[in-house]
């Protein structure tokens, strides 16, 4: 297999012209509604880590308090949804 | 020159697909390193933007190191502060459903900029509290609601009913991904909060510089009371990030080895074939500068194609494929569907230095063992 001049240049506008491509194509999400939710439910924690609530809730101090003492104590499950079959 | 550059391509796969394998790794690399570089800098641009709108106080009640809730009471007398320009009480905790964990956030009942954030569904229960949610707990919620989008929670306190009224607008899928908002009133009563207690409060000073003199007022005034500053909070979770990073530190350190272990076969010494081939260049009258120029066009052929191929595949991934994998390390893993889009953002300053921490170092690489061949003498070459 040899490289030669016309496929090497070709190759290189590929790269180039994606990248391009791919960046003017990328759908950036609206910064306005961030701004709005986290104005109307002063609310700023991102929703990561959602079934670890001192990691969801970082200024949720309770929680932080309970698993700092202890990270193997975990929460009793109460206010879970217990229905046998869904309502569907 | 051109000549030369033209048989540094020819010369790429001369010596079978070793040049191939090594831009096929390096390109891995530099594909891996530049996704946690994006994944990391949109979700800092992500929080910069969320903290620009963020309470800057969260206050919190400790009695004997408990957390309480705070009573409407204890809250009024804040509004009389000097500098407290806002005050309020809010209502929320999670909320398990079998798989997952949500958090129930209380708002008002006719908050007047609630359809700023939320595209409303037509629903007819009108007796019934009304949620607001995301796209994904939309579907998440899919066997637990009813035909007529209502659903049901349930605790140990009291059951309620309550029908979707709006799903959020696409874009702050970050923060409100397992949100969801519903009347003060029906968060208390599945919680289990006594009416005129409040989760926490939040407060707003007029002047930013006087935030650390308020809270200073405020434990000296009630020293049950917690105060956390926007600040700390963003501090906190950035932090996470880098503790998240502490973890891709690992993952950076493995990839530096690797690049490593690369560099260190590249600058050990060139095979027999290669120096033959100098060897007959030289004889056939090249000079050393025509090797080291040949060099250096090989090895940047192959680095730079590969950075940029690693760059491509890279954006692809994280901005177009949503970094399946490799954003649970972030975000962690979750039965609720976490298709959230990241704003891009390009860091120069990181992609300056992966690139000078690679590309010019396999250059260098290259070239030094072809020049230390290229000095000898023809005949020991050849030898």
């Amino acid at each position: 297999m040899e490289l030669n001049k016309k496929t090497f240049l070709l190759f290189s506008l590929f790269l180039i012209s994606a990248t391009i491509f791919e960046i003017i194509l990328i759908k950036n999400p609206n910064s306005k509604m961030v701004a709005n939710f986290v104005k109307i439910t002063t609310f700023y924690n991102p929703s990561f880590y959602i079934n670890n609530p001192h990691l969801r809730h970082r200024d949720l101090n309770n929680i932080n308090a309970i698993f700092e003492y202890s990270p193997s104590l975990r929460e009793k499950e109460i206010g879970s949804f217990i229905l046998k079959a869904p309502i569907k | 020159m051109s000549s030369i550059f033209d048989f540094a391509l020819k010369s790429i796969f001369r010596f079978g697909y070793k040049n191939l394998a090594i831009g096929a790794i390096f390109c891995f690399l530099v594909f891996l390193l530049s996704s946690v570089i994006f994944i990391n800098g949109s979700l800092n641009h992500s929080l910069n933007i969320a903290a620009k709108n963020a309470p800057q106080i969260v206050l919190n009640k400790q009695i004997g190191g408990r957390y309480l809730f705070l009573n409407e009471n204890e809250l009024e007398w804040l509004w009389e502060m000097n500098g407290v320009s806002f005050v309020k009480g809010r209502v929320w905790g999670q909320y398990k459903f079998k798989k997952t964990y949500v958090a129930l956030l209380g708002i008002d009942d006719n908050e007047p900029n609630i359809a700023k954030i939320v595209k409303k569904i037509p629903n007819t229960n009108n007796d019934l509290p009304t949620v607001y949610i995301s796209k994904n707990m939309y579907e998440f919620l899919n066997i637990y609601k009813s035909q007529d989008n209502i659903v049901l929670f349930q605790s140990p306190f009291k059951s309620i009913k309550a029908k979707i009224g709006g799903i959020y607008k696409s874009g702050s899928e970050l923060f409100d991904n397992d949100v969801i908002l519903m009347p003060n009133d029906s968060v208390r009563d599945i919680l289990g909060i006594k009416s005129g207690d409040f989760t926490d409060a939040v407060l707003e000073v007029e002047n930013p510089n006087e935030v650390p003199f308020v809270i200073a007022k405020l434990s000296e005034m009630n020293p049950q009371f917690k105060a956390t500053t926007k600040n700390e909070v963003i501090k906190d979770f950035k932090l996470l990030y880098h503790y998240k990073n502490g973890w891709f530190l690992v993952l950076f350190l493995v990839s530096f080895a690797t690049f490593g272990i690369i560099f260190y076969d590249k600058a050990s010494g060139l095979r027999s074939e290669e120096r033959k081939e100098i060897g007959i260049l030289k004889a056939i009258g090249w000079e050393i500068r025509h090797i080291i120029y040949l060099k250096l066009f090989e090895s940047m052929i192959i680095c730079m194609s590969a950075f940029l191929l690693g760059i491509m595949l890279s954006i692809l991934y994280v901005y177009f494929l949503n970094a399946p994998i490799l954003k649970y390390a972030f975000t962690g893993y979750s039965y609720l569907k976490q298709d959230f889009n990241l704003v891009f953002i390009f860091n120069i300053k990181e992609f300056a230095l992966l690139f000078f921490c690679t590309v010019p170092m396999y250059i260098g690489v290259s070239i030094i063992p072809a020049w230390k061949v290229a000095t000898l003498d023809l005949a020991k070459v050849l030898k």
